[in-house]
């Protein structure tokens, strides 16, 4: 294999490949930050690819009571779609269902000033009745929606930002508990302002290609030439000599530069934590706008 | 460059001081606002002959000393700041659009009045009809800010349509009367007969309140709107006990004899029937 050495990690010369999305960012705040961490798992649930959820969302981080403009504990997270439209539909569908449903929360805009927005509290109003009602503080709107335990608070509009989705890095142990501890390494160090690692726990076990051997239909099916199972089946398999379990980390962030520093992050996070081969999915870099050569993070964060 | 008018002389009635914007000072040399022209009822006084000018008319107007006298300083004005050392007549700010006002002193009555925007603070006490309206017109202050350290007068906010107020002190009698939205907060207390013929207004009170009979009693909560907004008046420099932002309140729906979509929130002190 081709590539460079960190410590004794063999890193592949390849590169990462990923594609312009939009995103919003959210900030939950509730009584508790328990609530608010509950709020935001669940408005995040189920938005792990955009193919399939029609959205990638994670937590970003935590948020002190100094960082929430109510003065209460909150959680920002980031939600990533194709285009705006998509972006306000879900981020629409997830406030309404998962925030606004959890007890004592509120909801506000995490990216203030954006050029581009989609309607939030604007259109969840309608929950309202009627009986809904809009203050203007500091010069902006917010919609009091009447609840059961209250009302619920929740910004007129939300920011859309230009964002990258779709970085990653493939992580490879010599068994299963060695590569899953480097990818818990590498999640752990990747997370941060600016990133979502939509995956549970920010990680994919079940890495994909475009399409399938077998069936013209399937947009997507399994990656056997990285499946270690396959190893003895697959001519063209990609597995190294000296692996038996990879796991992928797929990386959203705000801005290519936010994914880089990331990938470069986790890389180091990984080769610190055992893994014995880092390398990264990409499509022959025909497809994506944004590619992350892996010999560009040599140089630890 | 900061303009600085310092009054030299009493006036020998009321002023007509709705000159006194940076809108309208803006790019004048000290001579040139020394030879403006005010009223004084039937006089026409130059500023020259009533203050000390210096500098020269930019985005920053400085007036200093006791200018109760004169009525209607940064009325209209859209852009900039003015600053009062000294107690100030009536009708400050009012219409004004955007910029800045700081007074340190008191004002008369009608300050703010039918503001649409920007900022008034009063390191002092406010006269009667603060962001109200004027006689005539159904909507008072529409948009801004309006922050009070000392006390207010009767009829706060009269007629209010947005905007948010927040009164350090007590609030007089009649606050909010015939209020159409927008918020009024008095964090040592509203006056008597708060919120007559409100429409959709919130009246805040820190201490006890005896609602109209317009108004009925309807939980107790922690209202989360009620918690930006005390915060937004702490950033703009007023004190506000935590136990305010952490409490429960007690919420009156009213006036029900008009469109019943106001509110009253009262410090939780076991308000409720």
């Amino acid at each position: 294999m081709s590539g460079f050495g960190v410590g004794a990690t063999n890193v592949a010369d390849t590169f990462a490949e990923a594609f312009p999305m939009r995103y919003a960012r959210l900030v939950i705040t509730a009584a508790t930050e328990a609530w608010a961490h509950e709020a935001a798992r669940s408005a995040t649930g189920f938005a792990t690819s955009v193919i399939g959820c029609k959205c990638e969302a994670a937590i970003e981080r935590p948020l002190g009571v100094e960082q929430t403009p109510d003065g209460r504990s909150g959680v920002a997270m980031l939600l990533f779609a194709m285009d705006r439209e998509s972006v306000g539909k879900r981020v629409l569908d997830r406030v309404g269902q998962c925030v606004m449903t959890c007890p004592t929360t509120a909801c506000f805009d995490g990216l203030a000033g954006a050029e581009r927005t989609v309607a939030l509290g604007a259109s969840l109003r309608y929950f309202g009745d009627g009986f809904q009602a809009s203050k203007v503080i500091a010069g902006e709107r917010f919609w009091r929606i009447p609840v059961m335990e209250g009302e619920f608070l929740v910004c007129d509009s939300v920011g859309v930002g230009r964002g990258v989705g779709g970085g990653n890095l493939v992580i490879g142990g010599h068994d299963e508990d060695a590569a899953l501890a480097a990818a818990q390494a590498a999640a752990d160090a990747m997370r941060g302002e600016g990133i979502a690692l939509p995956f549970p726990g920010g990680i994919v076990r079940s890495g994909s290609k475009v399409g399938a051997l077998t069936s013209s239909s399937m947009p997507a099916s399994t990656n056997h030439q990285m499946a270690p199972t396959l190893r003895a089946r697959v001519p063209d398999t990609l597995v190294p000599e000296d692996v038996c379990a990879l796991f992928e980390i797929v990386i959203d962030g705000v801005s290519e530069e936010a994914v880089r520093e990331a990938m470069r992050r986790g890389l180091h996070a990984a080769a610190g934590a055992g893994a014995t081969h880092v390398t990264a999915a990409n499509f022959g870099g025909k497809l994506g706008e944004f590619h992350f050569p892996l010999s560009e993070l040599r140089d630890p964060p | 460059m900061t303009l600085t008018l310092t009054l030299r002389t009493q006036p020998p009635g009321r002023i007509a001081g709705d000159v006194l914007t940076p809108d309208r000072l803006r790019g004048l040399q000290a001579a040139e606002v020394a030879a403006l022209t005010v009223r004084c009822g039937r006089q026409a006084l130059s500023l020259g002959d009533l203050f000390a000018v210096s500098g020269r008319g930019d985005e920053q107007l400085w007036l200093a000393g006791d200018l109760r006298q004169v009525d209607g300083i940064g009325a209209g004005m859209s852009r900039g700041r003015v600053l009062v050392e000294g107690p100030c007549g009536d009708h400050l700010g009012a219409r004004m659009s955007g910029g800045e006002i700081a007074v340190r002193g008191d004002a008369g009555a009608w300050a703010g009045a039918e503001q649409v925007g920007g900022l008034l603070r009063i390191w002092g006490a406010a006269g009667a009809r603060l962001g109200g309206a004027y006689p005539g017109f159904r909507a008072g202050m529409a948009g801004g800010e309006i922050v009070i350290f000392g006390d207010a007068g009767e009829e706060a906010g009269a007629g209010m349509r947005r905007g948010l107020v927040v009164v350090a002190g007590r609030t007089g009698d009649g606050a909010g009367l015939q209020m159409l939205a927008g918020t009024l907060i008095a964090l040592s207390g509203i006056g008597a007969e708060a919120g007559m013929g409100n429409r959709r207004g919130s009246l805040v009170s820190r201490s006890p309140v005896d609602p109209l009979p317009g108004y009925a009693f309807a939980t107790r909560f922690r209202p989360p709107t009620l918690r930006l907004q005390l915060r937004r008046a702490r950033e703009l420099g007023l004190l506000v006990a935590d136990e305010l932002l952490r409490g429960t309140w007690a919420r009156w729906s009213g006036d029900r004899s008009e469109l019943g979509r106001g509110e009253l929130l009262i410090f939780d002190e076991e308000e409720g029937p």
